[in-house]
């Protein structure tokens, strides 16, 4: 039988095993493995297990439990609550400004966590009561921590840009410096967003808290200064190569554990649920990533990737053309996908053919990470939105739908600029180091 | 007939008894080694910096907790049930043909996952030179067993929620969605 053709049915069967609810991981591991078994058979089960191993030890992965440690100790620590309370006490007195201070801390808890997930669960709980006091909108503030949430995968530190530099042999830090700017961008864009929202509809905010003089504010910051000081010294330390991705994140969370201590909130029990939510969130992208590479070698034994590249290039498709098409069939991917699972599933095959285009391929992950960003709270399935779900039972999952268009069409916008002018992401990777 | 049952409930017990130590026991392991990796970390960074002067082979010892950390997650993991299923077109299945879905789908899951804990033993190290690390010597094979319980553990807990009739959904599982 043609590779192509064995390819083909193994995507078939893995989109079978998908819908009955396979675990992502280990769905693309039984398709791997039989593929690789009906090519080569002696093959298949020394590549799983080699797969698996090279995957537990491979060394840049060091980067994913560190992280999400570091993010863990700043929620358990009560960074993240300072966070909050000081882009409360900077944009709380604004119409919609509740709103804007979600987004605020949002961006920076993504600054610490590299899950999207953990941004919207943290940042709700502290942010949610706050907007209902001041008889906020639900549709507004479920849809701000929601779409505020999504910066999880794009500010670095992001599991997504880790999984992506693994899958395509990209640097992590080169890839961590290009998400920078459009994540700023985005954040400007969604306060932006809140703002015109909010203008067309006061109903949506009807009420804001007092302005804080300008000693309380100060003072605000200044307790937000230790999760300040982690942002700015890892991402500074990466940025000015004073270390390495990986360093970044060890030193990260040893601070955070620090403060964590220094404040006294080292209990067993704050201990216990740090490392077990830690190793929780860790098993997760560990799985995936053994099914994902033994899938991965499964493709490479078809050769699927290299016929779609002839294909491609005998249709002659100029590199944006493909670039654009593919950013369409993600966000589409996204109304009913993981992102993770996206990315692991897409990125083998799709590799062969953008890469030998000219495309660049740390812009185009910062691309697919803000169409993967769009399906986290695009319906039917987007995680965020079943995350705030979670936060505010009482709000229905359409009221929650409604308040996020705004914030999915910001994406989109963002999404195109940074298509028109890739130096947006191109330009912090690009002088790193000096 | 009531002597099987109780024979089942004794033995169903003991298996979740089983894996809850195991369970325990990867949790502390991996909690250590999720420590332990970020002080080597900052060790080798205060080292490299202060004292100019890189530590040999400190990597390596970074790897291997890195195993100990991967094969502990994916055990925690299973129990807390964080190994994603995705949501296609679910909801347009009766529940009498999904509660059937559920029993494939988890019969697969332990094949495959019983068979990977099978390859990381039997499979281990197929070039025995290969099998240490580059610098301070450290052999592969313990970490490949170590993997291969963790792998076991998984495949177990998939028994285990099989045999209880446990559905998807039903966990303390923030990525999976509950509809």
């Amino acid at each position: 039988m043609d590779g192509s053709v064995i390819a083909i049915l193994g995507l078939g069967a893995l989109l079978v095993l998908l819908i009955i609810r396979m675990p992502v991981g280990p769905a693309m591991m039984l398709v791997g493995t039989v593929g690789i078994w009906v090519i080569r058979s002696r093959a298949a089960l020394p590549k799983l297990a080699g797969e698996i191993f090279n995957e537990a030890s491979n060394y840049s992965l060091t980067i994913i439990p560190l992280f999400v440690l570091m993010g863990n100790f700043a929620t358990v620590s009560g960074m993240s609550r300072d966070l909050y309370s000081a882009a409360n006490s900077w944009f709380g007195h604004l119409r919609g400004g509740l709103a804007s201070a979600t987004i605020v801390g949002c961006a920076g808890f993504s600054a610490l966590s590299g899950s999207s997930l953990a941004a919207a669960l943290t940042m709700g709980r502290v942010s949610l009561p706050e907007m209902q006091r001041f008889n906020y909108h639900d549709s507004l503030s479920t849809g701000a921590i929601a779409a505020g949430g999504t910066l999880g995968i794009l500010i670095p530190p992001s599991a997504g840009f880790v999984i992506y530099a693994i899958l395509t042999e990209e640097s992590i830090g080169r890839l961590f410096m290009a998400g920078l700017l459009p994540g700023v961008l985005l954040t400007a864009a969604f306060i932006l967003a809140i703002s015109i929202v909010v203008r067309r509809n006061p109903a949506l905010a009807p009420s804001t808290q007092e302005i804080e003089p300008m000693p309380a504010r100060l003072r605000s910051l200044r307790r937000a200064g230790w999760i300040i000081g982690i942002i700015l010294l890892t991402i500074g330390g990466i940025y000015a190569g004073v270390f390495s991705a990986i360093e970044a994140a060890g030193i990260g969370s040893a601070l955070a554990m620090i403060v964590t201590a220094i404040r006294r909130k080292c209990t067993i029990s704050n201990l216990r649920r740090v490392f077990t939510s830690t190793l929780s969130s860790t098993g997760t992208v560990f799985l995936i990533l053994f099914g994902a590479f033994v899938f991965k070698s499964f493709i490479g034994f078809t050769g699927l990737a290299y016929d779609l590249s002839l294909w491609v290039e005998a249709q002659g498709f100029g590199g944006l053309q493909v670039v654009i098409a593919f950013l369409a069939l993600f966000i589409i991917l996204g109304m009913f996908m993981d992102g993770f699972a996206i990315l692991v599933l897409t990125v083998p095959i799709i590799q062969p053919i953008i890469q030998p285009l000219g495309i660049d391929m740390i812009w185009f992950g910062v691309l697919m990470v803000i169409s993967l960003e769009m399906g986290l709270i695009s319906p039917p399935v987007g995680l965020n939105v079943f995350v705030v779900k979670g936060i505010a039972p009482g709000v229905s999952l359409n009221t929650i739908f409604r308040g996020i268009w705004p914030f999915w069409f910001c994406m989109l916008a963002v999404l195109a600029v940074i298509v028109v002018f890739p130096e947006i992401a191109l330009m912090l990777p690009n002088t790193m180091f000096n | 007939m009531s002597d099987l049952n109780s024979a089942n409930s004794g033995s169903l017990r003991f298996l979740t008894r089983l894996l809850e130590i195991s369970t325990w026991a990867f949790a502390l392991t991996g909690g250590l080694a999720v420590f332990l990796l970020a002080m080597v970390t900052i060790v080798a960074v205060a080292w490299r910096y202060l004292l100019n002067d890189p530590i040999y082979g400190i990597e390596d010892l970074s790897v291997a907790l890195l195993i100990v950390v991967a094969a502990a997650s994916v055990a925690v993991g299973a129990s807390t049930g964080s190994h994603v299923s995705v949501e296609i077109g679910n909801r347009f299945i009766g529940p009498r043909i999904r509660a059937v879905l559920n029993v494939v789908m988890r019969i697969l899951t332990v094949g495959i996952i019983a068979l990977a804990s099978y390859a990381l033993i039997e499979k281990s190290c197929g070039h025995e030179r290969a099998c240490i690390t580059s610098n301070l010597n450290i052999v592969h094979r313990p970490f490949y067993y170590l993997l291969s319980a963790a792998m076991a553990v998984y495949a177990a807990s998939e028994v285990l929620k099989l045999v209880t009739g446990k559905p998807p959904g039903t966990q303390k599982d923030p990525l999976e969605i509950v509809e």
